[in-house]
C-alpha cells in the first residue's frame, strides 16, 4: 500500500529580476522582468505504509516546497500528488488531520505556558475525543519522557526538552504520516540519538510512515531505511540506505598506530590524510585494492599496534552524490 | 466540538497575555497619559456649555472609552501577521484543520480582552476622577452600548487583519495602516464627527472608519435609540463587508504563499 504517490510533480517560482543599480531599479519598475525558476522539477516516487524514507539535499534543492506540497500548503505548477488517498491541493483542512509536521526551525508550542496547555488546545484543534486524547497523552508522556516538564513555561525548557515536546505536540491525534523537516537541528549527540530512538520507537509501535528531511548524515544512517536525493529540484537517487552505503562505501578509511617509525605506505588506491611518525590514517579505494593487501603491508614488520578500519561518515557520501550529480549534468 | 476550538484558543491567549504584565503595566501609563492630555486640551478649549451638542463631562469620558477601543486591540496584529507572511512562517500554521482567520481572531480577542477590562477600569476611574460620574441617563443604553463595542471590536480586527494579509502581495503595507490608523484617529478618536462640517459628517456616515470608535462611544455619552438602531446596522454592514473582504483577500493570498520563503 502506498500512502504516497507523487507524479511528475513541478513547481515553478516566478520573481522578478532587478539590475545593480539604480537605473536598472526604476527599469524593473515598468518594464519588469521575470524569471522562472523551478524549485521541483518533474519528480515522481512513492512511499509505502509505514515506511521510514529520508528527503536529503542542499539548501534550496526543493525537499521543502515538496514538503509543503504534500501537505497542501503549496499548489503544484503541474502534476499529480496522491496522500492517504487525497489530493492534498483540494483537501488539505481533511489531510490535516491526518498528518502531523514538525519543523525543527519553528515552534508551535506557546512560548509562556507549560506544555499541557499547548497540547490541549492542539488537542480540540484536531478535534481527537477527550478520553482518546488523555490515553495518547499518557503514552507519549511515557515514551517521551517528558512527565516532568509539562508544568514548565515552554520558555524555560532546553532545546532537547522542548524537541521533545514538539514531536509529542505533532503526534497527538495520531497522524498516519509525520514529516520531520530537520528535527535534530542544533542538538547535541546525545540528545539527537534519543529523539532517534523515539521516533524509531513510534514507527514501530503505530506504523505511523515517517518523512523526514536533514541535514544530519547521522539522522539518516540511524532511522531511515531508504533516502532519496535530491538536487536542484531533480531526484538524483532513489536508493535503500543500505544500497548507497554499499555503493559509496567501496572507500574505506583506515587509521593505524604503529610501535616504531613505519614505512612509507604508497599504492594506487590508497590516500593518506593524515601521517605522523608513529600513527597513520588513509582511504583506501577497495575496487583499486583489496583491502586485505592494505593491512597485510601495514603488518607487515611486526610493527602495528593498532588498527581500525571504518566506513566513511554518511556526510561523504552525500557529498561525493552530490559531486558525481555536478559532473552528470555538465 | 468545531467551535470548541476557537473558545480554547481565545481562554489560551489570555493566559498568555497575562505573562506580558510589564506590556499591561506600560500601557496604563501610556493610557493615563492620553487620557490626562485630552483632560487639559479640552479643558482650554471648553469656553461654552456645549461644543456640537457635547458637554464637557460628555467629551472627556467620550475620549476615555474611544482610547480603550484603539488601544485594546493594538497593532501586534498587524505587525505579526506580516511578518509571518514575508518570512514564511505562515505555511505552517495554514497546516492545521482550522480555519486561519478565525483561529487569528480568537486569539487577538483573548490578548484584547485583558487589555479592555484593564483599561476599561482605569477609564472608569480616571473619568470619575477627573469630570465626576459617566453621564449615564438611561440604562436601556447597556446592552446597546456592549453590542456596538463588540461590533466596533469586530471590525477594527478585520481591517486590520485585511491590510496586514496585503503583506500577501506587497513587499511594504505599512502605508496601508499609516492612512487606515490616521483616519480612525481622526474621524472619531479624537473628536466626535459631529464636530465636522454638517456636509462631511453625512459622507461620514457611510463610510467605516468613524463605526470603530465614535459608534460605541457616543452610545455610551448620549444614548438615544433612534440613533443607536441606525448606528447598529451600519456597523453589521461593515463587519460583514470587512469580514467578507477579509477572508477574500485571505484565499487568494493563501494561493501565492509561495512567494515568501519557498
Amino acid at each position: 500500500m502506498y500512502c504516497i504517490e507523487v507524479e511528475n510533480l513541478t513547481k515553478t517560482f516566478t520573481t522578478k529580476i532587478k539590475g545593480e543599480g539604480f537605473k536598472q531599479s526604476i527599469k524593473s519598475m515598468f518594464k519588469p522582468v521575470y524569471s522562472h525558476v523551478d524549485a521541483v522539477n518533474d519528480i515522481s516516487f512513492t512511499v509505502d505504509e509505514g515506511e521510514i524514507i529520508a528527503f536529503i539535499g542542499p539548501n534550496g534543492a526543493g525537499k521543502s516546497t515538496t514538503i509543503k506540497m504534500l501537505t497542501g500548503i503549496l499548489h503544484p505548477t503541474s502534476g499529480s500528488m496522491n496522500v492517504l488517498g487525497l489530493n492534498p491541493s483540494d483537501k488539505r483542512q481533511q489531510l490535516a488531520k491526518q498528518i502531523g509536521t514538525v519543523f525543527g526551525q519553528k515552534s508551535q508550542l506557546w512560548f509562556h505556558l507549560p506544555p499541557t496547555d499547548s497540547f490541549s488546545l492542539l488537542g480540540d484543534i484536531y478535534e481527537v475525543p477527550k478520553n482518546e486524547y488523555n490515553k495518547r497523552l499518557n503514552y507519549l508522556v511515557d515514551v517521551f519522557d517528558i512527565g516532568n516538564l509539562l508544568k514548565t513555561p515552554v520558555r524555560k525548557l532546553s532545546l532537547g526538552q522542548r524537541v521533545r515536546c514538539e514531536i509529542v505536540a505533532s503526534l497527538l491525534h495520531q497522524p498516519k504520516i509525520l514529516f520531520l523537516d530537520e528535527p535534530t537541528i542544533g542538538l547535541d549527540v546525545v540528545v539527537k540519538q534519543k529523539i532517534r530512538e523515539l521516533i524509531l520507537n513510534i514507527n514501530k509501535e503505530y506504523g505511523t510512515t515517517i518523512f523526514l528531511t536533514s541535514h544530519d548524515a547521522g539522522d539518516i544512517e540511524k532511522i531511515c531505511k531508504r533516502a532519496m536525493v535530491i538536487d536542484q529540484g531533480i531526484i538524483v537517487l532513489d536508493e535503500s540506505v543500505k544500497k548507497l552505503k554499499y555503493d559509496y562505501l567501496r572507500r574505506k578509511i583506515i587509521s593505524a598506530r604503529f610501535n616504531e617509525k613505519y614505512k612509507p605506505i604508497n599504492f594506487p588506491g590508497v590516500e593518506i590524510i593524515k601521517a605522523a611518525e608513529y600513527a597513520a590514517s588513509m582511504h583506501v579505494d577497495t575496487e583499486t585494492i583489496p583491502i586485505n593487501k592494505v593491512i597485510s603491508t601495514l603488518s607487515e614488520d611486526d610493527n602495528l599496534a593498532d588498527i581500525t578500519i571504518t566506513d566513511p561518515p554518511m556526510e561523504e557520501i552525500i557529498l561525493e552524490i552530490f559531486k558525481k550529480t555536478a559532473v552528470n549534468n555538465k | 466540538m468545531k467551535i470548541k476550538k476557537y473558545f480554547k484558543t481565545f481562554s489560551i491567549s489570555i493566559r498568555n497575555a497575562l505573562f506580558y504584565s510589564k506590556n499591561l503595566f506600560g500601557g496604563i501609563i501610556m493610557y493615563t497619559l492620553f487620557i490626562y492630555v485630552f483632560f487639559r486640551l479640552w479643558g482650554v478649549i471648553y469656553q461654552t456649555d456645549t461644543i456640537a451638542g457635547y458637554t464637557y463631562n460628555q467629551m472627556i469620558w467620550y475620549v476615555c472609552m474611544t482610547e480603550i477601543i484603539v488601544l485594546s486591540i493594538g497593532t501586534f496584529i498587524l505587525y505579526d501577521i506580516s511578518e509571518e507572511i514575508k518570512s514564511g512562517a505562515i505555511a505552517y500554521q495554514l497546516g492545521r484543520p482550522y480555519n486561519y482567520i478565525i483561529y487569528v481572531f480568537s486569539n487577538t480577542m483573548g490578548a484584547s480582552f485583558i487589555k479592555l477590562l484593564l483599561y476599561a477600569v482605569i477609564g472608569g476611574i480616571l473619568g470619575t476622577i477627573l469630570v465626576g460620574p459617566p453621564p449615564i441617563s438611561n440604562f436601556v443604553m447597556i446592552p446597546w452600548f456592549l453590542g456596538s463595542l463588540i461590533l466596533s471590536l469586530m471590525l477594527r480586527f478585520f481591517m486590520l487583519m485585511t491590510i496586514a494579509l496585503t503583506a500577501f502581495f506587497v513587499e511594504e503595507n505599512r502605508p496601508f495602516f499609516f492612512i487606515y490608523s490616521k483616519l480612525v484617529l481622526m474621524l472619531g478618536t479624537f473628536v466626535p464627527i459631529e464636530f465636522f462640517p454638517v456636509w462631511m459628517q453625512s459622507i461620514l456616515k457611510y463610510l467605516p472608519f468613524s463605526y470603530i470608535t465614535w459608534a460605541p462611544a457616543k452610545i455610551f455619552v448620549d444614548f438615544s435609540l433612534d440613533h443607536a438602531v441606525n448606528t447598529i446596522i451600519m456597523q453589521i454592514i461593515w463587519a460583514v463587508l470587512s469580514i467578507t473582504l477579509c477572508m477574500g483577500v485571505y484565499q487568494k493570498g493563501v494561493k501565492s504563499v509561495h512567494v515568501h520563503g519557498g
